[in-house]
C-alpha cells in the first residue's frame, strides 16, 4: 500500500516535469527573457483611457502636474509630485506619461477641460 | 515499507525535483529553450505538492502516535492534547525544518503559477535561486535532520512535548515566523535576479512589493506573538529579554524595515539601487542566520534547545549566497548607479536615508550584542553576555529617535522643504505632545524618560491622524459623503498610503505598550497562608483556597493551583488561579500564570511555591499598558491588509495585461 503510494507520486511528479519537454507540447510559447543587459520597454496595455490624469494621493482629487498643493484638501504634493494614477491608484512620478500598472494615459486637468 | 519510509522517499523526490528545477531554468535561459523553463516551473509545482505530502505524512505519524519514528517519540505522547500534537510538528529541529521547506515550496508554487508579466526577464533566475534554496532545505532534511528517522525498537510511550511549549501561542508562533522567513526568500531571489539580468531599475521592487510587505508584517506579528507566548508562559512578567533567539529574529525585522522604506526612495527618486538589492539579500541571509543561531549551539540561550551539526550547513549556505551577491554587486557597478541625487538636508530622501542608517545601526548593535558572548569567549576565554539593561540603554534612545522621525517625515517633501513650511505643518502635533507631557507630569507619576517617550508618541500620533484625516475630511466636505463612505473611498483610492499610515499608528500603540511596561512595572513577592490578604497597587488579593496533589503517579500531570479573589476597593473584579504543575517529562514544576488584562494595566500572578498545607508564595506583577502591544499588533495586521488588498482597478489592469498575447 505504502509502496504503491510512493510510486504513484514519483510517476506523476516525473510526468509533470517531463511533459513540457515532449514534442508537441505548448511550452514553447512561454515567455523567455530578452537578451542580457538590453533594456526592453514595457509592453503597452491593450486599452489606453484618455480621460484620467494624476490625482492627489491624499483625497483622490485631480491635480495638475506642476501643482504644489492639492486644491481640494491642501495636501502637499511636493515638487516630485506625490500623485497616484486616478484609474488604479499606483504611485506615479511627474514625468510619467502612462500609468505603469494599468496603462492609463496621464493628461493634465487642463487637457480634460 | 511503512509510512515513515514513504515520507523519506518523498523528501528524496523533492530534493531531486528542486535540483532539476534549478538546472532546467538555468539551461533554458542559457540555451533559450522555453520548454526547459516550463519544465522547471512544473518541477517547482511538484516540490510544492511533494513537500505538502511529506508534511501531511509527518502529521499523520504524529497523530497516530507512531513512536517508532524518533521525532514522534521525542515530541508527543498518547496523553498529549490533539492541539499540542499539532504544535509538536514544529517543536523540534526536524519538524520546523520541514515546515520551512513546505512554506517556501508553497509560496514559490504560488509565484510560478502566474504567467510572467513584469518579471519576464527575471523569473528564470528567481526560479534558479528559489529552487536551490529548496534543494538546500531538502538536502538538510535528507542528510542531517530526517524527521522520518526510525528507532530500532518501538517504544511503548513517547516523551511528549515540553510543557513550556504546551500553549496556544506555540501552535501559531512558529508557522508565522517560518512563513515570514519563507516570504523573505522571494524579494531576495528577485534582487539577485535583477543583479544577474542587470535590470536594477525599480521594476523588481514594485513587482515584489506585496511579498516584501507581507514578509515584513508576518515577521513583525511573529515576533509579537513570540513575546506574548513568553509573557504568558515563562512567568517573569516580561515579553522580551534580549535573548539571542529573540534578537536573531529582530535583526532581519530591522533590516527588512529599512528595506520597505528605502524601496520608496528608489521608486520616487531612482536612488539607492545597490542599497535596496543588498538589503533584500541581507534580510534573507539574516533569517538563515537566525536559524543558524538557534540551531548551532553557537550561542547559549534558553531557546537554543537543539545543538546539531546543522549549524555548519547553514553557515556554508549563507557564505555561498553572500559570495554570489557580493560578486554580482561588483560586476554590476555601472547599472547600480541610479539617476537620482540626494536632495537638500531637509528633504524626504535624506530623512529616509537617516532612518535607514539608524535601523541598520540598531540591527548591527543587536547583532554585536548577540555575538558578544561568543566573541569574548574566543578572545578572553570567558563568555560575557550583555544584560537587558545594556541593550535597553542603546535600543531605547535609538528607538525614540526613529519614532520622532516617523512624526516628521511625512511632512517633509522630496528634494527640499523650507524650515518655515515644516514648522507650520507641525504645530498641531507639537501641541498634542506638549499637552500629553503636561498631563503626565501633573497627574501621573511617570519617570521623565517615559514622559518624553509618551510625548513623542503623541506627536507621531498627531501626524498620523492628520495624514489619515486630511483626505477623509475633504471628501466629506467637497463630495458631501458621510464619514464612512468618505473613509472607505479615501482608503480604497490609495491603499498603499493609508495602509502605511495605519501601520505607523500600530507602531505608536506598540511603543506605548513598551514604554508603559518598561517604565513602571511593580513586582511584589509575598508568602500567604489560606485566608490572608495583601494589597498591591490598588488591588486587594484574598487567598481563598488551593488544590494540592501529592507526587504519586497520577497520569502525566499534577495540577496544583491557588485561588485568589481580586478586589478593587470593595468590588470583586476577578477570581484568579495561578498554577504550579508537575509534568512527568520534566524535572521541577512548571508555572501557569494567572492574568487579568485591562487597557490600563495587567495584573499578573505567578504561584512561586505551594506547600501541602497551603502556604504559598505569590509573585504579583502589575504592568501598565502592556495590552497596547498586542492591540498594536492587530492594528499592524489591519494596516498590512489595507496596503496589500488587491483593488478592483488593479485587478482590471491585470486582466487587461493578460488579454494581450505575449
Amino acid at each position: 500500500m505504502s509502496i504503491a503510494l510512493f510510486f504513484v507520486l514519483a510517476i506523476v511528479a516525473a510526468a509533470v516535469i517531463v511533459q513540457p519537454l515532449l514534442p508537441g507540447s505548448r511550452a514553447t510559447s512561454y515567455p523567455l527573457p530578452s537578451g542580457r543587459g538590453q533594456s526592453r520597454s514595457a509592453r503597452p496595455s491593450s486599452r489606453v483611457t484618455e480621460s484620467q490624469g494624476p490625482a492627489c494621493a491624499g483625497c483622490g482629487a485631480p491635480v495638475k502636474l506642476d501643482d504644489r498643493f492639492c486644491v481640494r484638501c491642501g495636501a502637499t504634493l511636493g515638487e516630485a509630485q506625490e500623485t497616484v494614477c486616478a484609474a488604479c491608484g499606483t504611485m506615479m512620478s511627474a514625468d510619467d506619461q502612462f500609468c505603469r500598472k494599468c496603462g492609463t494615459r496621464v493628461t493634465t486637468t487642463e487637457a480634460q477641460q | 515499507m511503512i509510512l515513515a519510509d514513504v515520507g523519506y522517499g518523498v523528501l528524496l523526490l523533492t530534493l531531486a525535483a528542486a535540483v532539476w528545477a534549478a538546472a532546467a531554468a538555468l539551461m533554458g535561459t542559457w540555451r533559450r529553450r522555453p520548454e526547459l523553463i516550463v519544465s522547471a516551473r512544473n518541477a517547482l509545482l511538484v516540490t510544492a505538492c511533494l513537500s505538502t505530502v511529506s508534511a501531511a505524512l509527518l502529521l499523520i505519524l504524529l497523530f497516530s502516535h507512531s513512536f517508532q519514528v524518533q521525532y514522534v517519540y521525542e515530541h508527543v505522547s498518547s496523553y498529549l492534547k490533539p492541539a499540542y500534537v499539532l504544535a509538536a510538528f514544529w517543536a523540534g529541529l526536524e519538524g520546523s525544518q520541514l515546515l520551512w521547506l513546505w512554506m517556501l515550496a508553497v509560496f514559490t508554487g504560488i509565484l510560478v503559477l502566474r504567467r510572467p508579466t513584469w518579471d519576464r526577464d527575471l523569473r528564470p533566475y528567481a526560479i534558479v535561486f528559489l529552487a536551490l534554496t529548496q534543494a538546500f532545505f531538502a538536502l538538510l532534511l535528507v542528510v542531517v535532520s530526517n524527521p522520518f528517522h526510525l528507532l530500532p525498537e518501538i517504544p511503548t510511550e513517547g516523551i511528549s512535548l515540553n510543557p513550556l511549549l504546551q500553549n496556544f501561542w506555540m501552535i501559531v508562533h512558529p508557522p508565522i515566523v517560518f512563513a515570514s522567513y519563507a516570504l523573505w526568500t522571494i524579494p531576495a531571489a528577485y534582487a539577485l535576479s535583477a543583479l544577474v539580468a542587470g535590470r536594477l531599475d525599480a521594476t523588481w521592487l514594485r513587482g515584489t512589493r506585496a511579498w516584501t510587505v507581507a514578509a515584513w508584517a508576518t515577521l513583525g506579528v511573529g515576533i509579537l506573538v513570540g513575546g506574548w507566548w513568553a509573557y504568558l508562559e515563562l512567568g517573569w512578567g516580561g515579553y522580551w529579554a534580549w535573548d539571542p533567539v529573540e534578537n536573531s529574529s529582530l535583526i532581519p525585522f530591522l533590516v527588512g524595515t529599512a528595506l520597505v522604506h528605502s524601496v520608496i526612495i528608489q521608486e520616487r527618486r531612482d536612488m539607492f539601487r545597490a542599497w535596496n538589492a543588498v538589503l533584500a539579500v541581507l534580510t534573507f541571509l539574516l533569517t538563515v542566520f537566525a536559524t543558524f543561531v538557534t540551531r548551532s549551539g553557537l550561542i547559549q540561550s534558553v531557546h537554543a534547545f537543539a545543538e546539531s551539526p546543522i549549524g555548519y550547513y547553514y553557515l556554508g549556505y549563507m557564505l555561498v549566497v553572500l559570495a554570489v551577491a557580493v560578486g554580482l554587486l561588483l560586476a554590476r557597478t555601472r547599472e547600480l548607479k541610479g539617476a537620482g541625487q540626494l536632495g537638500d538636508l531637509l528633504s524626504r530622501e535624506f530623512i529616509f536615508l537617516i532612518v535607514n542608517l539608524l535601523l541598520l545601526g540598531l540591527a548591527g548593535a543587536v547583532m554585536l550584542g548577540t555575538l558578544w558572548p561568543t566573541v569574548t569567549e574566543s578572545v578572553r576565554g570567558v563568555a560575557a553576555s550583555l544584560t537587558k539593561e545594556s541593550y535597553n540603554r542603546f535600543a531605547g534612545p535609538l528607538g525614540l529617535l526613529l519614532l520622532s522621525l516617523l512624526g516628521i517625515c511625512p511632512l517633509v517633501e522630496w528634494r527640499q522643504t523650507s524650515m518655515r513650511r515644516l514648522a507650520r505643518g507641525l504645530w498641531v502635533q507639537a501641541l498634542a505632545a506638549a499637552i500629553t507631557a503636561l498631563l503626565l507630569v501633573l497627574f501621573g507619576d511617570w519617570p521623565l524618560t517615559a514622559v518624553l517617550a509618551f510625548a513623542i508618541a503623541a506627536f507621531v500620533a498627531g501626524t498620523v491622524v492628520l495624514q489619515l484625516g486630511q483626505g477623509i475630511v475633504t471628501r466629506m466636505r467637497t463630495a458631501h459623503e458621510n464619514p464612512f463612505a468618505a473613509t472607505a473611498r479615501a482608503i480604497s483610492r490609495n491603499r498603499r498610503r493609508y495602509g502605511a499610515q495605519i501601520i505607523h499608528l500600530a507602531v505608536v500603540l506598540i511603543v506605548m505598550g513598551i514604554v508603559g511596561s518598561q517604565a513602571r512595572q511593580v513586582e511584589v513577592t509575598v508568602p500567604l497562608s489560606k485566608g490572608e490578604t495583601i494589597d498591591v497597587e490598588g488591588y486587594t488579593l484574598a487567598y481563598r483556597g488551593f488544590t494540592y496533589q501529592s507526587l504519586e503517579e497520577n497520569g502525566n500531570k499534577l495540577r496544583n493551583e491557588a485561588v485568589l479573589d481580586v478586589y478593587r476597593g470593595e468590588r470583586l473584579v476577578a477570581t484568579m488561579s495561578p498554577e504550579r504543575n508537575r509534568h512527568s517529562n520534566v524535572d521541577g514544576s512548571v508555572t501557569e500564570v494567572a492574568l487579568r488584562s485591562t487597557l490600563k494595566e495587567d495584573l499578573y500572578i505567578v504561584l512561586a511555591s505551594l506547600e501541602s498545607d497551603g502556604l504559598a508564595a505569590f509573585q504579583v506583577i502589575v504592568t501598565p499598558l502592556v495590552l497596547w502591544l498586542w492591540i498594536g499588533g492587530m492594528v499592524l495586521i489591519v494596516g498590512t491588509l489595507v496596503a496589500l488588498w488587491p483593488s478592483r482597478s488593479r485587478k482590471m489592469a491585470e486582466l487587461q495585461e493578460r488579454e494581450v498575447p505575449a
